[in-house]
């Protein structure tokens, strides 16, 4: 027998909120029990918070809102608005330790546990796989069996996990969460901060340019470079996503990356 | 660094409200570049849908107007007929335009209406999910790809004057320039402009980016891009 349990897990849009929620109930839910799970975001549909409500029990889930959750999973601290309403003392919490301090979660629960989730993937994978790292912890909470949450993030990300190596990380990025044990530490500082301002890549009398607070990661620039001198590096942005990185002593300065960025973010020139 | 974005954007609204490599933000890029080049930003409103046109809402430093799904193109020719100095562009989705909108598309084209329609074709409803939609081919799977050729409709039914077109985000240069064409048109001409630009959508897609411009590829193959000649003989 499960005693309810109802979670709330937010994040921004983009940070994958939903497809973990979505994982979840669809585990729990094969394993036997009753769920209710309910997305809520704005029509953005990315870079607004993105909210999910999700309710286990053995018995029926009559009514799927709740007042006040048992479990909260808070992964942007530009998200957190979302979930204080529904966060009490007693409410179990569980932060990304590596994009905020504890401190920004104003009303103080008893238990709450930092998750240096975007860290731990940036620097084991990309930070991208931030959120099945996060799936893998809350999966392990809730007592789902790690192959069954497995075979259903396969199978909801196949279209993204055709490839073996990405199939792989995405294994381990799972497994690194359930197997991360939770610690109560002070937490006073994120211990990890995203690249801020305009990052130049310079060399051979050419320079490139990424607007970090304006780049959101679509890779078009890497996809339409014609010599392929751009790639996803290891920094983050703003958008919790992974930034590109020119090779500039490749670049050739043809203008395709500028000129395609839906975002204004990436810019390549002669050094006058 | 030289500038990244053009001039008649809102700067303090970047970064803008779409999602990571939208086809609206790219295509919007194109026509600030081609309002900039024709110097029209003052003198200019902008007309906005419901759909996901509705984030430009802040883009540019240019007065714009939200309208009722659909209505945008009916809205921009009464503003045109207010004030008839000033190019009014309506912008919208494929949904909004073929759709909800298809009537009042129509009758400014039959009439000639004097305002620069754009459409932005994503083969979906994008800001509610991406719900298939006129343009949404019929069996994209494989067989039958047949398509809602919305800027050859109204070549069939435009006056002589009237200007029609379609550019594509896979080819942004040529965009700018059949900006340039469908604003002039509405000024030289003082007639019916629209264009039609094949756009992306990764998220509703659920492409990524390389994968999103093949699928634009495919698009490119059945839609001819450029200008689109008017059919007058039956008009
Ligand atoms: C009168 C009315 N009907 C339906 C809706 C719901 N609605 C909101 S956005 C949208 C889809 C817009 O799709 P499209 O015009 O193709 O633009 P896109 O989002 O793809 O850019 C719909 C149907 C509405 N807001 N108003
Ligand atoms: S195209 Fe622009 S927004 Fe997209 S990844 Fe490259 S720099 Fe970032």
């Amino acid at each position: 027998m499960m005693k309810k349990t109802k979670i709330i897990i937010v994040g921004m849009g983009g940070q994958g909120v939903q497809t973990i929620a979505k994982i979840l109930a669809l585990t729990a839910a094969q394993k036997g029990l009753e769920v209710s799970y309910i997305p809520q975001f704005g029509v953005e549909q990315r870079g607004t918070p993105s909210v999910a409500f999700i309710t286990l029990d053995s018995k029926k889930v009559n009514y799927p809102l709740f007042d006040i959750a048992d479990w909260a999973v808070v992964l942007h601290p530009r998200a957190i608005a979302e979930a204080v309403k529904y966060v009490d003392k007693k409410t179990k919490t569980i932060f990304d330790s590596s994009l905020m301090g504890v401190e920004k979660i104003n009303k103080k629960p008893v238990d709450i546990f930092g998750l240096p989730a975007v860290k731990l993937a940036t620097e084991n994978f990309s930070s991208r796989l931030a959120n099945l790292i996060v799936l893998g912890q809350v999966s392990r909470i809730l007592e789902l069996p790690f192959e069954l949450a497995w075979k259903n993030t396969a199978e909801t990300l196949e279209k993204k996990l055709k490839n073996e190596t990405a199939r792989k990380a995405s294994r381990d990025a799972l497994l690194l969460g359930y197997e991360n044990l939770l610690e109560k530490k002070s937490f006073s500082k994120p211990d990890y901060r995203p690249k801020a301002g305009t990052i130049i890549f310079d060399g051979d009398g050419k320079q490139g340019f990424l607007i970090s607070e304006h780049c959101k990661s679509c890779g078009i620039c890497v996809a339409k470079c014609p010599i392929g001198a751009i790639k996803m590096g290891h920094n983050t942005g703003v958008f919790a996503s992974p930034l590109p990185e020119i090779d500039i002593a490749k670049c050739s300065v043809c203008g395709t990356c500028s000129l395609f960025c839906p975002d204004g973010a990436i810019k390549t020139e002669r050094k006058k | 660094m030289d500038k990244l974005f053009p001039k008649s954007y809102k700067q303090e609204t970047k970064p803008h409200l779409f999602c990571p490599g939208c086809g609206h933000a790219a295509i919007l890029k194109q026509l600030g570049e081609a309002i900039d080049e024709l110097g029209v930003q003052k003198n200019m409103a902008l007309g906005i849908d419901i759909g996901c046109s509705l984030l430009a809402w802040n883009f540019f430093d240019i007065d714009t107007a939200q309208t009722h799904h659909g209505r945008t193109a009916s809205v921009m020719v009464g503003y045109k007929m207010a004030r008839p100095e000033r190019l009014a562009v309506a912008y919208m989705g494929d949904g909004g335009a073929y759709a909800i909108g298809l009537q009042s598309l129509l009758h400014a084209v039959l009439r000639n209406e004097p305002i620069t329609v754009i459409v932005v074709n994503n083969e979906n409803y994008s800001m509610t999910g991406g719900q298939k939609s006129p343009t949404t081919r019929k069996s994209a799977e494989g067989g039958d790809l047949r398509g809602f050729k919305g800027p050859e409709m109204i070549s069939h039914l435009a006056a002589k004057n009237a200007w029609v077109g379609r550019g594509s985000v896979g080819n942004p240069r040529q965009l700018r320039v059949l900006f340039k064409k469908a604003l002039a048109n509405q000024m030289e001409n003082k007639s019916f402009s629209f264009l039609e630009v094949l756009s992306i959508c990764p998220v509703n897609w659920k492409t990524d980016a390389a994968a999103s411009f093949e699928r634009l590829k495919e698009m490119e193959k059945i839609y001819s891009l450029g200008e689109i000649k008017i059919d007058d003989e039956k008009n």
